[in-house]
């Protein structure tokens, strides 16, 4: 219940508001589907995990990818997680090469 | 700064919030960040919750609406690895002010960091699905799973920071002890406090280091092994709400040998704080820290209730296990928390600042004239007054009273009979001003409010439309409900006792914890405890784990499931945890206590303090009143060790 909200939340967020009310398993199911464009709606750009890009043209399009995963934030394609473990990463190592630096230093300053 | 940055920039400013404006906000998920709003909405009323289960990105914007019952409520997108990473290095940086000291070398550190981070996996994988509940993308699956690995590195950054700053300050740590009750520590999204790890990986440390202590460990993983094998029932989740951080929110083997190893380093972590730093211990200091620690929680308290932001960052940067109280005014016209998660347990931290000061005062014959100290003893006084903890006044008021006559009435007679004088007074003025019921009825009052809150269904009833409960007719139940599956084992015993008990002028168990229940306003609560404790013979002699509530809490449904109610009594909540066995084992620790000390007032009257009132209240349950109970109980000799123990160049050092 809570993961359909979200979806039609997510899909109006996206694509806009419409009346409309998707049959999203019809147009699965149908190969030769094809959505009709709709002048009056602006083009969207969609995204897909793997990096693919599609413009839609009709809120029915969008509706239908956004259903399947599509996402229209660039954004959302980076894994920010891995960016900041290595980012994390970058900046232990980097304290703990600066630390032993000062270690190293702070030894062979004391020899002397 | 974090609440400010805003990577999808809005070129909108946030509206003012108002019925027609919720969809602005609900159709821009993370496009105004909580600034923006704050600005736009200085004259609007409005809460602020975090939601807990953001992106990255997402960090700080505003993250959705609602609007119920004519309060308009903001969710402020926070996330786990983010939460992890601020809240630890906010409070590293606030451990920091404590003043360094000379050096005192950690050993084992890399070791004990790589035992934390293991531990740490397993709580990951133990409270699954609370972790679930907190992180949209959270997986146990460790494989390319950077959200745990993130965890990770910021845990090791956070121990290893953490065992650099100690080192560096350990002789003065105990001496800003009371500050963990400003500073709870509590993280947002995880069920760890910033004190349990911290002080944990300290516990490993001398474990690794002391002998007797592994020996210790062995113990305990044979006794939580005993746990694992008992458990009967899984709970995958229980909402741990005000107990967060300090409590198990799942009922699996790999949680209730988490929470036993936790627990046990964590004590091993504190004594031994304790132990190595008694002699650097400041009185004068302490007690200060105390007073302005008790004031400063009731000016955040005060600043939390003035202002939903102010609620918020207070939420956030204190650690707190719930949000702060978001007005003035009582729960019920009763007892007023401020920004602790238990009234109770903050009642009590202020009546033990103030018995500490009393005490000093009495004893050193030196009170208090500045009036700055004077101010800060008026506020903690409020704080007591607004926490409206009776148990805590009251034992301040005798203790305080016993300390006075034990240092300035020198007759042994005069003595005895102010003792003896106070004895009869209180229980007279009790009776006198309260009306008591009839001994039939103050025995037979804890089992009627467990049949309460029992589920019976279909009770027949008499002429009068009165049921067998109504009617006292105990016994009746238990021969007329089938199974008994809808009556705790511990509420079948305590009726049989009532009926089958012999008749030699002796009160029956049932009587004897009735009772003592009815005078302390706990019959209720205790009740309500009777009517969901439903253990076997096993898990009451020897409990279902540390810090497990959710297998006494779920196993034995009641008609009080929502919302968490606690036992009430340490004591209880021990007897779930430890079973009576462990129970017995603790009570003959403190006898021992008492005999050893028994010429140490000072200390005896402090342990009093708290075995009154952990009698009656939850606070045990509660990290910071838990630490600071292990802080009273390992310091015996602080009023003889202090200053005499040093020698004169080190007073000099430390004054």
């Amino acid at each position: 219940m809570r993961d359909n909200y979200d979806m039609n939340s997510n899909i109006e967020n996206i694509c806009g508001i419409s009346e409309i009310t998707p049959d999203f398993e019809s147009i699965a199911s149908d190969p030769n589907f094809i959505f009709q464009v709709d002048e009056n709606y602006s083009t969207i750009v969609l995204y897909n995990s793997d990096g693919s890009v599609i413009n839609v043209n009709s809120w029915l399009e969008c509706a239908n990818y956004v259903n399947g995963g599509w996402f229209s934030s660039i954004t959302d394609l980076i894994n920010y997680e891995k960016r900041l473990f290595y980012g994390l990463l970058f900046i232990s190592v980097a304290t703990a090469f600066i630390e032993l630096n000062k270690q190293y230093w702070g030894r062979k300053n004391s020899k002397i | 700064m974090p609440w400010t940055i805003n990577n999808k920039s809005n070129e909108y400013p946030a509206p003012a919030i108002s019925e027609n404006s919720i969809g602005i906000y609900d159709s821009n998920i993370c496009e105004f960040n909580l600034y923006d709003f704050i600005k736009s909405n200085a004259e609007e009323t409005y809460r602020i919750k975090a939601d807990k289960t953001s992106s990255i990105p997402c960090y700080g914007n505003l993250n959705g609406t609602n609007y119920i019952g004519d309060t308009f409520t903001v969710y402020v997108g926070t996330n786990i690895n983010i939460d992890f990473l601020i809240q630890s290095g906010f409070w590293l940086i606030l451990f920091s002010l404590i003043p360094t000291s000379s050096i005192k070398q950690i050993t084992n550190i890399q070791i004990s960091i790589v035992i934390s981070l293991l531990l740490f996996i397993l709580h990951l994988r133990s409270e699954q699905s609370f972790y679930e509940l907190n992180s949209k993308i959270f997986s146990v699956n460790l494989v390319d799973n950077y959200l745990v690995f993130s965890l990770l590195i910021t845990l090791c950054g956070l121990l290893l920071i953490f065992s650099k700053l100690l080192q560096n300050r350990f002789e003065n740590v105990l001496n800003y002890f009371p500050y963990i009750f400003l500073l709870v520590g509590t993280y947002n999204s995880l069920n760890l406090n910033f004190f349990l790890f911290c002080f944990s990986f300290f516990g490993i440390t001398k474990i690794l280091q002391i002998r007797k202590l592994q020996f210790g460990l062995l113990v305990t993983l044979l006794v939580s092994r005993y746990w694992q094998i008992g458990e009967i029932s899984e709970f995958l989740f229980f909402d741990v709400d005000k107990l967060k951080g300090f409590s198990s929110s799942s009922f699996v083997p790999d949680s209730i040998i988490f929470w036993s190893l936790m627990y046990y380093f964590f004590v091993i972590g504190l004594v031994f704080l304790v132990k190595d730093n008694i002699r650097y211990i400041q009185l004068e200091k302490l007690k200060n820290n105390f007073l302005i620690s008790g004031t400063l929680i009731f000016f955040f308290s005060a600043l939390s209730a003035s202002g939903p932001l102010q609620n918020f960052f207070t939420y956030y940067y204190l650690g707190l296990n719930k949000t702060a109280s978001n007005t003035f005014n009582s729960v019920s016209g009763n007892a007023w928390r401020g920004i602790s998660s238990t009234a109770e347990g903050i009642g009590e931290f202020y009546a033990f600042s103030l018995l500490l000061v009393f005490c000093l005062g009495v004893r050193n014959k030196k009170f208090i004239s500045n009036p700055f100290l004077i101010l800060l003893i008026v506020i903690n006084l409020l704080g007591l007054y607004r926490s409206n903890n009776f148990a805590a006044i009251s034992t301040l008021f005798i203790l305080s009273g016993f300390i006075y006559t034990h240092y300035n009435i020198k007759t042994f007679k005069i003595k005895m009979l102010l003792i003896l004088l106070v004895i009869v007074i209180i229980p007279f003025a009790y009776y006198s001003l309260s009306t008591i019921p009839s001994l039939d009825d103050l025995s037979r009052n804890l089992i009627k409010e467990s049949f309460e809150v029992s589920y019976l269904e279909n009770l027949q009833t008499n002429q009068f439309g009165q049921t067998a409960i109504q009617e006292n007719r105990f016994l009746e139940i238990l021969q007329n409900e089938g199974g008994l599956d809808n009556i705790s084992s511990s509420l079948e015993y305590l009726v049989e006792k009532y009926h089958y008990s012999d008749r030699d002028n002796l009160p029956n168990l049932t009587t004897v914890i009735s009772s003592l229940a009815y005078p302390i306003n706990r019959s209720e609560k205790w009740g309500i405890f009777i009517a969901k404790y439903d253990p076997d013979i096993n898990s009451f002699l020897f409990g279902t784990g540390v810090n497990q509530l959710s297998n006494y809490y779920l196993n034995h449904p009641t008609k009080v499931n929502t919302g968490l109610i606690l036992p009430h009594s340490a004591l209880l909540s021990y007897l779930v945890y430890f079973g009576l066995f462990g129970v017995l084992l603790i009570v003959n620790l403190f006898i021992y206590l008492y005999i050893v000390n028994k010429s140490n007032t000072l200390y005896l009257v402090f342990m009093t303090f708290f075995l009154l009132n952990i009698i009656k209240s939850d606070s045990l349950l509660y990290i910071n009143n838990f630490m600071l109970f292990i802080f009273i109980l390992n310091i015996p000799n602080l009023f003889q060790t202090n200053r005499e123990n040093l020698n004169s160049e080190e007073v000099r050092k430390y004054e």
